[in-house]
């Protein structure tokens, strides 16, 4: 079923940026590390794209480079948190939130639970990793890959 | 009776820090499409007494979302650092943006009507529309 997939078409709040891009599923994690957290204010919640990104607005679009292998894109005029890159690959976090239609998401893991605050707690019954099973999957799936 | 308490917090990069007074260790969320889609998840905040001590101000960018509203950002890492009454000294402080984040509390949700379905919190809170919320900040009667 590889090749069942959804395009999705998403915005910052102002409009300045927008984006579109193709995505397997329409399932999204809440992720809870520190880095997140502080960037949006909240957890992240975000869907996973690997591909291409098309962007217009780019000249609204500013990055923040956040760790050594992860950088942070949002809109300059407005603030909006709009996705998280893996630095040198097409792998792209990008924010639920952002998105035209929200139909149809579905909250499927929570990422980094060993960094959540113990003031909030999702109700969503999901499969719950450590930033250490986090990294172990990543690079598991890049062994797969190759 | 609820304590204020002296708190601080700092974006992401370290550009903007803040020194302000927290109303309680109440936290609330609010799931309006705006607040939504400005943060990348349901925002979550704290009210803020009187003016915050701003540091590193020159790297805030400020986007005017509403009437009503502003927002505050910083402009090198664009982590969202508040939303404020429009012309007015009442902020409330994203609570990821806080220092130490401990005795926090999730008491209320906010815009109830605009939430999405795929998340829900599971905190006892109270649950209340956005015009019953917004009149705490206007001084609107709620629509």
């Amino acid at each position: 079923m590889a090749s069942a997939g959804h395009t999705v078409k998403g915005h910052c709040l102002c409009g300045a940026v927008a984006f579109s891009a193709d995505v397997a599923k329409l399932e999204v994690d809440a992720c809870h590390c520190s880095m997140c957290r502080r960037w949006a204010g909240g957890p992240f919640i975000a869907l996973s794209c690997d591909g291409e990104l098309r962007i217009t607005g780019k000249d609204h679009l500013a990055t923040y480079r956040s760790s050594e292998w992860g950088e942070r894109s949002f809109c300059q005029t407005c603030g909006t948190s709009l996705f998280w890159h893996l630095v040198g690959t097409d792998h792209y976090a990008l924010s639920a939130n952002t998105l035209d239609d929200q139909s149809g998401l579905v909250l499927t893991s929570q990422i980094f639970i060993d960094e959540k605050p113990g003031f909030y707690e999702f109700a969503n019954d999901t499969p719950k990793l450590t930033g250490v099973e986090v990294v172990a999957a990543f690079e598991a799936s890049k062994g797969g890959e190759s | 009776m609820a304590a204020s308490l002296d708190v601080s917090g700092h974006c992401l990069c370290g550009a903007v820090s803040y020194n302000a007074t927290a109303v309680s260790h109440d936290v609330s969320v609010c799931h309006c499409g705006m607040c939504r889609r400005w943060t990348g998840g349901p925002l979550m905040y704290f009210d803020v007494e009187g003016a915050p001590v701003i540091e590193g101000a020159e790297s805030i960018g400020i986007y005017k979302s509403s009437d009503v509203g502003e927002r505050g950002f910083c402009k090198r890492c664009g982590s969202v650092l508040f939303w404020k009454v429009a012309g007015e000294d009442r902020y409330t402080f994203t609570a990821g943006s806080l220092d130490t984040p401990s005795g926090l509390i999730l008491t209320k949700e906010i815009f109830v009507e605009d939430k999405p379905a795929f998340y829900e919190f599971a905190n006892p809170t109270e649950k209340l529309r956005g015009s019953d919320a917004m009149s705490a900040y206007t001084g609107d009667e709620p629509k």
